[in-house]
């Protein structure tokens, strides 16, 4: 019973979730509306989960004075200190009025936003690093990528009026660009999401009918 | 312009209408409980309906003659075969494995595949006693990973081999996942990072943080869009629909490769159709450009989109 009731409850949400796509009839849309409630409930309950696998695997390290518990303490600092003050400025505990979440904003705003920015502006130098790599021409293969790269950069950037034809230049490079992206690029990328959605197809019903019950338990 | 096909605009426009005709007699009823000014199954979505139920049939088809023992060939997939070499070198170089499922929620059909390979996996790094590191971005994810990482671990007759904080909820915030799990990269070195599932604008920082620790690296997604970075950054990378393939390809069980014939099967008929309306368009170009709506290309096309 630990592995049917699963998969019957699977079978069953499949089904009317499949049905309220197919179906505009107000019944399979509220059922779907229904399932989906339920859902959020669920998600909501199991971020209290991560938060209690943060903190204990947290408080293992410092209690056994791994070499990285110090982060791990400002870690948790930072933790519940943010949540103390995000409930006191709900209530309007300590003098700070209610509704006005100005504390919690400016942390936000001043600390994990440029924090956010900083790891993303990582990726132009990784982007670099990666291409750097992948153009080498060692291959017919990596040569056709450096060439068809090469293209579409030179097709991105304006030519320098200095350079000689570079009116011309620029025009064909545009051009040539654009026939690469919407015709070679867009043909490889239509065929890949294609299989990939025939694969989501079979997964989901290898799901749905129970075939795929590696997920669940013995 | 008299019509170049021995399907004529009349036949297939018959065809056409059967095809509806069908679809509505057997699904488009009124509901008679529902609003009645609404069909049963919308009729915008009967093709993807008969899709599904042309995929349905031929994968219980094959599924019934792999299980009365069909061959049902697979091709070599080089990003699967290395997976047990990802982690057969961390194994001699004893460093751990780390496992990154992506960072989308658990309702994202890749993230729950990402789940089944981890328990392969999981099997596999208790099978050669290698510490197997899970960071997830999702709550929900880590339940579903704990419990991959405990079943695979019973799986090769080693419960104890489940270690429950090696699956680590790091955050639900995109970079602050990707910092921690780039700090676990640099920290803990594994030998071996496998990276499946649902990737979005963090998976050249977690690719490329890989490479320079030195890991052997084997990634995997549908999204078609961080593709290229595995591809430059990854030892191997399991691309799109391959993904989805992979405990069909670990496992050979019946069931799950009659999927796959099913899919290709599926391919196969949508190619055609392809190939069917770009040879319609161009015979009938000079119709098109005229604005004629009664050709055999708009009876085809009509199959697929009502409107």
């Amino acid at each position: 019973m630990k592995r049917e009731i699963p998969i019957l409850l699977t079978i069953l949400c499949g089904l009317a979730i499949t049905w309220s796509f197919f179906s505009p009839q107000p019944v399979s849309q509220a059922v779907n509306d229904e399932l989906l409630a339920w859902g959020t409930v669920f998600f909501s309950v199991a971020f209290l989960l991560g938060i209690g696998n943060l903190v204990r695997i947290s408080l293992k390290q410092i209690s056994a004075r791994h070499p990285d518990w110090p982060y791990k303490a400002l870690l948790l600092v930072v933790l519940f200190g943010y949540m103390i003050i995000g409930v006191a400025e709900i209530h309007g505990w300590f003098g700070i009025p209610d509704g006005q979440n100005l504390r919690r904003d400016w942390i936000y705003e001043r600390v994990f936003q440029p924090l956010q920015a900083t790891m993303f502006s990582l990726l132009a130098f990784y982007i670099a690093s990666a291409a750097f790599r992948a153009f080498r021409a060692r291959s017919l293969e990596a040569t056709l990528l450096l060439t068809a790269g090469a293209l579409v950069m030179i097709g991105q950037v304006p030519i320098p009026p200095f350079f000689p034809f570079a009116e011309a230049i620029g025009d064909y490079s545009v051009r040539l660009q654009g026939f690469l992206m919407a015709y070679v690029n867009a043909a490889g990328q239509k065929a890949i999401i294609m299989g990939a959605a025939l694969g989501t197809l079979a997964t989901g019903l290898r799901i749905v009918l129970g075939i795929e019950r590696s997920y669940l338990s013995e | 312009m008299p019509p170049l096909l021995p399907l004529g605009a009349s036949l297939s426009e018959a065809f056409a209408t059967l095809w509806w005709k069908a679809g509505a007699a057997a699904l488009a009823v009124q509901d008679v409980g529902g609003d009645a000014a609404l069909p049963l199954i919308d009729r915008n979505k009967i093709s993807t309906l008969w899709a599904i139920l042309f995929f349905g049939v031929v994968m219980f088809v094959v599924q019934s003659q792999a299980k009365k023992g069909k061959d049902i060939p697979i091709r070599r997939i080089a990003g699967l075969d290395a997976l047990d070499e990802a982690i057969g070198r961390s194994t001699e170089m004893g460093r751990p494995v780390l496992y990154v499922p992506g960072i989308d929620e658990i309702k994202e059909i890749q993230t729950i595949y990402s789940m089944m390979i981890l328990r392969h996996v999981a099997r596999k790094t208790a099978e050669f006693g290698t510490p197997l590191i899970v960071p997830v971005k999702d709550s929900v994810v880590m339940t579903f990973a704990e419990e991959a990482c405990k079943q695979g671990c019973m799986d090769a007759g080693r419960p104890d081999a489940f270690i429950p904080d090696n699956v680590r909820y790091l955050s639900n915030e995109q970079f602050a996942y990707c910092a921690g799990v780039a700090g676990i990269m640099n920290r803990e070195v594994p030998a071996a990072n496998i990276m499946l599932g649902m990737f979005f604008a963090e998976s050249l920082i977690l690719a490329e943080t890989g490479f320079s620790t030195g890991a052997i690296q084997v990634a995997g997604t549908a999204k078609q869009h961080q593709l290229p970075f595995f591809v430059a950054a990854c030892d191997y990378t399991i691309i799109g629909e391959e993904y989805f393939a992979v405990t069909a390809y670990l496992t050979r069980e019946p069931g799950l490769l009659g999927t796959i014939r099913a899919a290709d099967l599926t391919k196969v008929l949508a190619i055609a159709s392809l190939v069917i309306g770009v040879v319609l368009a161009t015979i009938y170009s000079q119709d098109l450009a005229d604005g004629v709506l009664d050709t055999p290309f708009h009876a085809f096309k009509n199959l697929f989109d009502p409107q």
